[in-house]
């Protein structure tokens, strides 16, 4: 058993003891990637975007208004409500202005996106190559969105 | 000698620059030996290089929920933090004490509904005659538009990322 598998064990423990915690508190506690959690405990609900689908995936995703962005990185961890319609697209990729900062979402930073569906709300979860998640889109929790969201995942993350 | 007038300054609109163009008059108002802090009502922390101009310009930048991060779905506790940003705000205005107050990104917190937009009315309208207030942020209410002196839009016409540039360092944050 490798070290990272013993560790996911461990993780795996004290998600049995502790269902609430998060996924980043888990990859703190235990220094393993979050990516490799989700991937590992993977559930109904957690599905991986196809890495040839991330294009058209954006594009779905301007046309779904508004919602809260966070962004988690070494240089900032803030959460603001951002008009998806805003994101801009450029030769590497594609980019949204925040307040203090500018995401960007290529093919450098981002390595991975799942859509998560657990208890609500959904989000879209954007992983760079370390396995560590730094954009979420959260999304509204109105009925009508989060079917577009379902339908969405069933077009991007198909095989 | 001529009494000051207060001004109440709105920067609005979905383009860049509006807490840019407070900071530079942040810069210009020390350089006039004015008293000067910015309050930032946005839900994080972030690093970037004002904090070390202000350090060096003697300004205060005071960011909403100082001491942690946050990034949570209880919406109960992010109102309370931006209740005590306001509270904050809202002491430095009254106490007349500073001669500009930077309400950065509080267009948004008024959107969300964190902060009540009847309590900064009222706190721009009975502020000290000569202190200046700054808001900034998207999607400015239009009643603070009409509490307003001076309102700018900032519009985007063209944006660095669509020719392949990324943010960089002391441009962008």
């Amino acid at each position: 058993m490798s070290r990272l598998e013993k560790l996911l064990k461990r993780v795996r423990e004290e998600l049995r003891q502790t269902p609430g915690v998060s996924l980043r508190e888990l990859a703190r506690k235990f220094s393993v990637p979050e990516g490799a959690i989700l991937e590992t405990f993977r559930e109904k609900g957690v599905s991986k975007v196809r890495s040839d689908k991330k294009t058209a995936l954006l594009e779905e995703i301007r046309t779904w208004g508004s919602n809260r962005l966070c962004v988690h990185n070494d240089w900032a961890e803030i959460e603001v409500a951002v008009d998806l319609k805003d994101l801009v697209s450029g030769p590497e990729g594609w980019a949204l202005e925040m307040p203090h900062v500018r995401v960007e979402i290529d093919d450098a930073r981002v390595d991975t996106i799942y859509f998560v569906e657990g208890p609500p709300p959904a989000s879209l979860q954007f992983y760079n190559r370390r396995g560590r998640c730094i954009f979420r889109v959260v999304l509204r929790t109105d009925a009508a969105l989060v079917d577009r969201f379902r339908a969405a995942r069933e077009t991007f993350c198909a095989s | 000698m001529r009494e000051r007038t207060g001004l109440v300054i709105v920067n609005t609109g979905n383009g860049k620059g509006k807490s840019t163009a407070a900071l530079g008059l942040a810069m210009r108002a020390v350089g006039n030996g004015m008293k000067v802090v910015m309050i930032q009502f946005i839900k994080g922390a972030w690093k970037v290089g004002e904090y070390e101009s202000a350090k060096k310009l003697d300004f205060e930048i005071r960011p909403m929920g100082e001491g942690f991060t946050w990034v949570t779905k209880d919406r109960e506790r992010d109102t309370k933090v931006a209740q005590e940003a306001w509270e904050y705000a809202k002491a430095r205005i009254a106490s007349g004490e500073y001669d500009l107050v930077i309400l950065d990104e509080i267009n948004y917190a008024l959107d969300y509904g964190y902060v009540d937009l009847a309590e900064v009315l009222r706190a721009l309208k009975e502020r000290p005659r000569h202190v200046h207030v700054v808001l900034t942020g998207r999607k400015a209410k239009p009643e603070v538009i009409e509490a307003a002196d001076l309102a700018t839009e900032m519009v985007e016409i063209k944006h660095p990322y669509k020719k392949g540039i990324k943010a960089q360092r002391g441009i962008e944050f």
